[in-house]
């Protein structure tokens, strides 16, 4: 490792760090600044400056609790089901030996499947008409009729978070099941001989061992499946009447869908600073993390 | 539970009591068994459906006639039409410059700059890993509004050159991510015994660490490749013209419209999945740590 004063690093950072700043920093600042004026999709140039009203607005209506609470149970439903089926599938992938090379293989497809993709085959997966969820349901004689997933508020957002977990867990999977191999084999044996039960051998081997990678995967899963857009909008499109209605897709519909750009920046903002504040989370977690193990 | 039936004889004949045990010992890996065979259902039956579908008479998927397992009768019509009614070829074509020129800017910039943030130790290293950090998480839904108009000014909007821009930027933090895990893993000491052996900075760099971080490269460059069929809001608001369109936008298409053609909208997915699949099949072995991670961002 080299300590430089020289400008040799720096220059070798220019070229990303200038893209960095043009595309993701430059249009931060610049939307702050439209979420202080009344700009409108239409007529831009006439745009004048009102201060936080858009901000006043927002949060005096139920709209913006609603959607932050949207978002939180979406972001929260699918860490909650991707990390369990995750861990589930890992856990009995690490029993056996026997299918873990076809697993693997096969827990690529959902993984490597791009995200619009997942959203329209899920899409036909829970229609009323078509959708085999449906078909087998009254195959078993659970459902009558045919219920149309998507399209009831009360299913809804459960539909959008079986999507996004059907892509997000097996990643978990391959990534835990990485962490659970790293358990030396002894320490089972030991507890075993100690006549300790499965689930103390889950409580005080496993989940010590697979406690650091966890808890990045936790605050990850949070942080990704907090910002999605594809999903809500594609399948539900915020909706029925806003039982979808993510912070992403508000956002999108504020702007674009009603022309409000002033609005639709203010609501970006505020999807930053919730972003943020998960960072924040994150890193607290992390120097704890790391504080417990050096400690 | 039938399981327990076929374990029963060995039980009335009551032959040993370590049977109990072996009895529960097989229950038990029967119960292993249909959970496994459960979760393979689970996740393989949506991607298999996608596929089977897309085999289907035209409009035979919808109403009473909904195959599970197998069509009830085979046709490639969905597939000729997509080819020959549908801009697939296009959106396709749009797809491919679009992630390919990105890639192949990103990877040069993010290389330079993972190289740098992994051996030099400055001032303002720590701030930047936090500045390309936080520039990956932040939601390209905040974001859209400012480049929206910003690319309006400028020209930019509806042109390919404009989503190129846009996707290289939202590249960069991951690529450079991703990088870096790779960097960390080639020793530093070779270099410095490049440096030993008289080379100076940018030879020790081109002769030594360039050919070690090329798989790194290679799986970089894939991923990132694939990683910009996700982008789907940026062009979504940046490329609206039908001319201009990646495939997720064609893939969209296909819901909502007044009558949709499940169909078609398969076969198509099929084709929009299978290259990041082939390419994901490839790279398996690769798919550990920051790669793995990078996989799941939406």
């Amino acid at each position: 490792m080299t300590t430089s004063r020289s400008f040799l690093p720096w220059l070798l950072l220019a070229p990303a760090g200038l893209l960095i700043i043009a595309i993701i920093y430059v249009p931060l600042f610049y939307s702050t600044l439209i979420s202080l004026t009344d700009a409108h999709l239409l007529r831009f140039s006439s745009a004048e400056f009102i201060g936080f009203d858009n901000y006043e607005r927002l949060l005096s209506r139920n709209r913006l609790a609603t959607s932050l609470w949207r978002t939180f149970t979406y972001s929260a439903g699918t860490v909650v089901l991707s990390f369990l089926t995750g861990l589930f599938v890992a856990l009995l992938l690490n029993r056996t030996t026997r299918f873990r090379g076809l697993a693997r293989t096969l827990l690529i497809i959902p993984w490597a499947t791009p995200w619009l993709v997942v959203t329209l085959i899920w899409y036909v997966m829970f229609n009323p008409q078509v959708g085999p969820i449906n078909e087998v349901l009254n195959l078993l004689g659970v459902l009558e009729e045919g219920h149309s997933w998507l399209y009831s508020s009360e299913t809804a957002m459960l539909s959008i978070v079986i999507a996004t977990s059907w892509r997000l867990f097996p990643a978990v999977t391959l990534i835990l099941l990485a962490g659970l191999q790293g358990i030396p084999p002894e320490q089972y044996e030991a507890a075993e001989v100690d006549g300790a039960s499965a689930w103390a051998r889950f409580r005080y081997i496993t989940m010590p061992g697979i406690r650091a990678v966890s808890i990045t995967m936790l605050t990850l899963l949070t942080i990704w499946s907090s910002k999605l857009f594809t999903m809500a909008w594609t399948l539900t499109r915020g909706g029925p009447g806003d039982a979808t209605r993510v912070l992403s897709v508000y956002t999108y519909q504020e702007a674009f869908g009603s022309n409000r750009l002033g609005r639709g920046s203010a609501l970006a903002v505020i999807s930053l600073l919730f972003s943020l504040l998960l960072v924040f989370v994150y890193l607290i977690v992390l120097r704890r993390e790391e504080e417990r193990t050096q400690g | 539970m039938s399981a327990a039936r076929m374990s029963d004889p060995a039980v009335r004949t009551g032959t040993m009591l370590h049977d109990a045990g072996r009895r529960r010992q097989f229950i038990g890996s029967m119960g292993f068994v249909v959970v496994l065979v459960t979760t393979t259902i689970a996740i393989v039956y949506p991607f298999y459906w996608m596929v089977m579908a897309s085999f289907t008479p035209r409009g035979y998927s919808m109403g009473f006639e909904t195959p599970l397992i197998l069509p009830r009768q085979f046709s490639i019509e969905s597939w000729l039409t997509i080819f020959q009614d549908r801009p697939l070829l296009l959106w396709l074509g749009n797809t491919t410059i679009i992630n390919v020129t990105a890639t192949f800017v990103v990877i040069p910039v993010s290389l330079l700059a993972s190289y740098s943030l992994n051996r030099y130790r400055f001032r303002g290293r720590m701030p930047f890993i936090v500045f390309v950090l936080l520039g990956q998480l932040l939601p390209a839904s905040a974001l859209i509004v400012p480049l929206f108009l910003m690319f309006r000014d400028a020209g930019l909007l509806n042109t390919t050159g404009g989503v190129v821009i846009a996707y290289i930027t939202f590249m960069l933090p991951t690529a450079i991510w991703v990088l870096w895990g790779y960097m960390q893993g080639i020793p530093l000491y070779f270099e410095e015994a490049a440096l030993v052996d008289g080379c100076d900075r940018f030879q020790a760099f081109r002769l030594v660490t360039l050919p070690l971080a090329m798989p790194g490269l290679a799986a970089t460059s894939l991923f990132i490749f694939l990683d910009g069929w996700n982008h789907y809001l940026l062009a979504f608001v940046l490329a609206g013209s039908t001319d201009q369109w990646v495939i997720s936008l064609g893939l969209f298409s296909f819901i909502g419209a007044y009558h949709t053609e499940i169909e078609q909208m398969m076969a198509t997915s099929v084709v929009a999945a299978a290259p990041a699949l082939a390419v994901f099949a490839l790279l398996q072995r690769h798919l550990r740590g920051g790669l793995a991670l990078g996989g799941m961002k939406g």
